[in-house]
């Protein structure tokens, strides 16, 4: 197949080649998703271009970054929260995911949806210390992607605050944590591929993740209990298709808009694929005999609370620790712009519609004579 | 010749004792870890970060040259030990330049790398708060240059025929480099 | 040269370096550094070197390396072992072949503590040989069983080989553990099996001991295995019923060896130190290989050379049975030159595409390629546990006298060995249970 593809890539002269690296395995969401992008790409190219899919074959999360800047691949799936030092901006509103809570019903549903809408809009526009901490990583922003909300998913009925007390938690994120202590639980870090074991053993009692990776790290099965609504927020700090900058320059104008219009596909793909799931999956667990509960309004209710105000710590935090001057503004700022996203994707029906509407809103308007270079 | 490689080996005996103190750090660290988890309910916060970051990159390459002082390092002699062992000898001696390239490079490349991690003071999550781990990455440099120092000289030794005066003594008569697999 | 040339060339480069004796890790660097740099320029290389060996060192799965060396080393140095085998002798008296047999069952046990078998070896070695050679045992029979024996070390968890293996694959280590379980045990019954056998056909070869054994006395030995057993049902007990994952249990284990060693009266600072000291010589040794190894997917995977060869090997036939029936040749070919770590990290970049395309088990698979990775260190003419043994004995026998009594070893191992590729179940029924 490789053979194939070289002897047919040298008839084209201009035809050029990008290594897309993803730290997902091959077969799953992720993948389908990048290999969706690259039909695409070739499509919108007419041939010209070509992304080629490494799923988990070059670089895993932890060398994306890195690996992006000195040209490993052309083209990477970046985790920022891996990487607080080096993508603050960034990774503030990512944090702050936890405002989907403190917003009216009409966001249900569609939290992945909205966010990824008012990334895309802000960091395009709006923030142009993001678009610095790219460039200084050598890598040109080109759409963001975000998952559905995290949940509570035990090995126990935890559906309120008496029963979370001295609970242990694995998350991953500081505000999840802050939260975990907050009301009463005990937040433990460990690597996404110890969680099944752990939650099987007890060494933790619940796995605080978005439902449809109960499935793509196999926790299903040790999971008895799941409650919806809490902690809520989603994962959003993702880059999911950052171009190294040199290979960014070195395309024509036309190349660069074909990936501006394929840089679409993703950020709609990936979270319309996992609120769909989402609704999937929950009906496997109560088909396991495992239960599914909404959260006691009290906690819900405190949960809110601590969600209005952690945006306050998340502010001061960024500041202190990495020198992010301008959160307040930038979260203030962000707001009305997720309200505005929340009700453009209330009608959205398909992964394409919802990709058009990204590409009516926002790609459409980045100029990709001038963006990045 | 011979003050140059006792010398080296009392540098590596140093290096040594650091790296040895993070393995039994290592074990420490994670033992409290799950006793104030069991015990207590509080887990020592960093405990994964630390271990993952500071005694694994401690304990990977603070060694190198120990390792190579004392031949630890795994390699095939099958077919090399069918020679005479006048080529056997020559071989060997050149093969060490390279092994001394890449220690050479390496070095080189992990301190450019940890340069730039102290310039951004990078750092990993951990719970509520983010750990340091760009000092992690100076022991890299430190690890391969030593381990680079220590090639050249058994090189040096190699073309000038002295006496190469590293401790290269294993413990035990028995303690082949591969006691272990 | 095509980019599928040009990887082909660098795997031919590395196996001329191996050849030469240059270390396997260095070797993988080199050609992994260079192979970059011609495909893909300087850049790329350089970038590869600054971010693989950091990224790949810094792991936490990994940590559990360190410390299940250190667990294994303690409970020698400490002594730990040495009871086990002694209880076996004691209550095994009066069997043909028993001293041999307790050689096997002592390995089993050491086994559950110490997660490498050239580790197991050399332990059993010291302890039981020696005995033999006072019962005038053929020294075929006495240092075959324990080159052979030492080979459980690997199956029983822990195991450093299924560790780094689930890391590579991304699979359960738990889930390799249970499987290793079950073939570490029918290892040790097909051995215990072929021990009976070949003192029924030539009883010379284990002259039976006369000595008659009081039941005081094996009671009593039974009491001197407390320490290795509590440190056992320490660490499976602990990590069954949740107190702490696999990863952790490395550490936990050799902390409560300390503790155990220290309270039988048999762990000094001098003993602590050594096993310190070798813990720090096996890990770096380990880790410079899976740098390499980590290296060189990347540029198999950059080159398509990974991919060329796989597709190769499965183009040929569509049955998987010869592709699996090939995959088992090729690693046992490999496995009779190749370091086995070494030689796990070397070909798993293009053997795992081609077991998850066949939709086959990966836990399966893991455990298939421990028992072949084990035999290969009793195949001459590189077999590691031959050479321990060899250096623990000196010059009671030759190196080919060893070989010779680890022929009828092998023979069991293929018997199990076909037997797991015929009946998954047998592999697969422990980890599945729970499910
Ligand atoms: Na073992
Ligand atoms: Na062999």
């Amino acid at each position: 197949a490789v053979v194939g593809a070289l002897l047919l890539g040298a008839g084209v002269a201009e035809a050029r080649d990008l290594r897309y690296a993803m730290g997902f395995p091959s077969g799953s969401d992720s993948d389908k998703a990048g290999q969706a992008y690259a039909a695409a790409v070739k499509d919108l190219s007419k041939g010209d271009l070509k992304v080629r899919v490494y799923p988990l074959s070059l670089l895993n999360f932890a060398e994306t970054s890195a690996g992006l800047r000195d040209g490993m691949a052309d083209m990477g799936y970046l985790l920022a929260p891996y990487f607080p030092a080096e993508y603050p901006h960034f990774n503030l509103l990512a944090e702050s995911s936890m405002q989907l809570l403190t917003m009216d019903e009409r966001v249900r549903g569609r939290e992945g949806m909205a966010y990824v809408g008012a990334l895309s809009e802000f960091v395009f526009t709006k923030c142009p210390e993001c678009q610095a901490e790219f460039a200084q990583q050598n890598q040109v922003f080109t759409g963001p992607a975000a998952s559905s909300p995290y949940y509570l998913n035990c090995n126990k009925p935890v559906r309120n605050e008496q029963e979370l007390k001295g609970k242990r938690l694995r998350v991953a994120g500081s505000h999840w944590s802050r939260w975990a202590r907050a009301m009463g639980a005990q937040p433990v870090t460990m690597s996404s591929n110890e969680a099944l074991e752990a939650l099987k053993q007890g060494v933790v009692d619940c796995v605080v993740v978005s439902i449809p990776e109960l499935t793509n790290l196999g926790l299903i099965e040790a999971v008895s209990d799941v409650t919806v609504d809490v902690p809520g927020g989603i994962f959003a700090g993702t880059g999911v298709t950052q171009v190294n900058s040199k290979v960014w320059k070195g395309l024509s104008t036309e190349q660069r808009q074909v990936l501006l219009r394929a840089g679409t596909v993703m950020p709609a793909y990936i979270p319309f694929v996992y609120h769909q799931r989402e609704k999937e999956i929950l009906e496997q667990v109560r088909q396991r005999g495992g239960k599914v509960h909404e959260a006691d309004p009290a906690l819900l209710q405190k949960t809110r609370d601590f969600a209005r105000q952690d945006m306050q710590t998340i502010v001061e935090y960024f500041a202190k620790t990495h020198g992010v001057q301008r959160g307040d503004e930038m979260l203030a700022q962000f707001r009305p712009v997720l309200e505005k996203w929340v009700l453009l994707v209330q009608d959205v029906g398909s992964r394409e519609e919802l990709a058009e509407v990204y590409w009516n809103e926002v790609f459409s308007k980045v100029d990709a004579g001038s963006y990045g270079l | 010749m011979q003050a140059i490689g006792r010398l080296l080996s009392r540098l590596i005996d140093s290096v040594t004792v650091i790296a040895g103190l993070a393995i039994a750090f290592m074990m420490l660290h994670i033992t409290l870890d799950v006793v104030a988890r069991n015990a207590f309910n509080y887990p020592l916060p960093g405990t994964i970060t630390i271990v993952s970051y500071y005694y694994m990159a401690i304990a990977a390459f603070m060694p190198l040259a120990f390792a190579e002082q004392k031949s630890a390092h795994i390699s095939v002699e099958v077919l090399t030990e069918r020679l005479p062992p006048l080529v056997q000898k020559h071989l060997a001696g050149w093969m060490l330049l390279l092994s001394a390239a890449v220690f050479g490079l390496m070095a080189v490349r992990s301190w450019q790398e940890a340069m730039g991690k102290y310039g951004i003071k990078a750092s990993v999550v951990q719970g509520e708060d983010s750990l340091a781990v760009w000092p992690t990455y100076f022991f890299l440099p430190v690890g391969c240059l030593l381990m680079f120092v220590v090639v050249l000289y058994k090189f040096v030794v190699y073309l000038t025929g002295q006496t190469s005066g590293l401790d290269s003594e294993r413990k035990r008569a028995d303690s082949t480099p591969a006691e272990t697999l | 040269m095509t980019d599928v040339q040009v990887g082909l060339t660098g795997i031919g480069l590395l196996l001329v370096l191996i050849g030469l004796r240059v270390p396997i890790g260095v070797s993988m660097i080199t050609v992994s550094f260079t192979g970059l740099w011609y495909l893909m320029g300087w850049n790329v290389a350089w970038g590869a070197l600054g971010v693989i060996p950091y990224q790949f060192s810094t792991n936490w799965v990994l940590s559990s390396v360190p410390m299940f060396l250190l667990l294994g080393f303690i409970c020698y140095h400490a002594q730990l072992t040495e009871g086990l085998f002694r209880a076996a002798r004691l209550w095994l008296a009066g069997i043909p072949g028993g001293l041999a047999i307790a050689g096997v069952l002592g390995c089993a046990g050491f086994s559950s503590v110490c997660g490498s078998s050239v580790a197991c070896s050399a332990a059993m070695g010291r302890i039981a040989v020696p005995e033999m050679m006072k019962q005038r045992y053929s020294a075929e029979l006495a240092t075959g069983t324990v080159a052979a024996g030492g080979t459980i070390g690997a199956l029983i968890p822990p195991s450093i080989i299924m560790i780094l293996y689930g890391i590579i694959a991304q699979t359960s280590i738990t889930e390799l553990f249970l499987g290793g379980v079950t073939i570490g045990l029918l290892t040790m019954v097909g051995y215990i099996a072929v021990i009976v056998v070949r003192v029924k056909l030539n009883p010379a070869l284990a002259p039976s001991v006369s000595e008659q054994v009081a039941t005081a006395d094996k009671l009593k030995a039974l009491k001197e295995i407390w320490p290795i057993v509590l440190v056992m049902v320490g660490i499976f007990g602990g990590l069954f019923s949740g107190f702490f994952t696999p990863t952790e249990a490395g550490a936990i284990g050799a902390f409560l060896a300390c503790v155990v060693a220290f309270v039988a009266g048999s762990l000094s600072w001098q003993r602590f130190k050594h096993a310190i000291l070798e813990t720090l010589l096996t890990t770096t040794a380990l880790l410079i290989i899976g740098i390499g190894a980590s290296l060189l997917q990347r540029f198999l995977a950059l080159s398509g050379a990974g991919e060329y060869v796989s597709d190769l090997i499965i183009g040929q036939s569509a049955d998987m049975f010869w592709v699996l029936l090939g995959i088992v040749l090729i690693y046992l070919l490999l496995g009779l030159f190749l370091e086995p770590i070494g030689c796990m990290l070397l070909t798993l970049p293009i053997v795992l595409p081609i077991i998850s395309s066949a939709d086959l088990s990966l836990v399966w698979f893991g455990v298939v390629l421990t028992k072949l990775l084990e035999i290969s260190m009793i195949t001459p003419p590189v077999g590691m546990n031959v050479f321990v043994i060899k250096g623990v004995v000196g010059n009671l026998i030759s190196t080919t006298g060893i070989f010779k009594g680890v022929v009828w070893f092998i023979v069991a191992d293929f018997v199990l060995l076909a037997l797991m590729m015929f009946f998954p179940d047998l592999v697969l029924f422990l980890p599945n249970w729970g499910k």
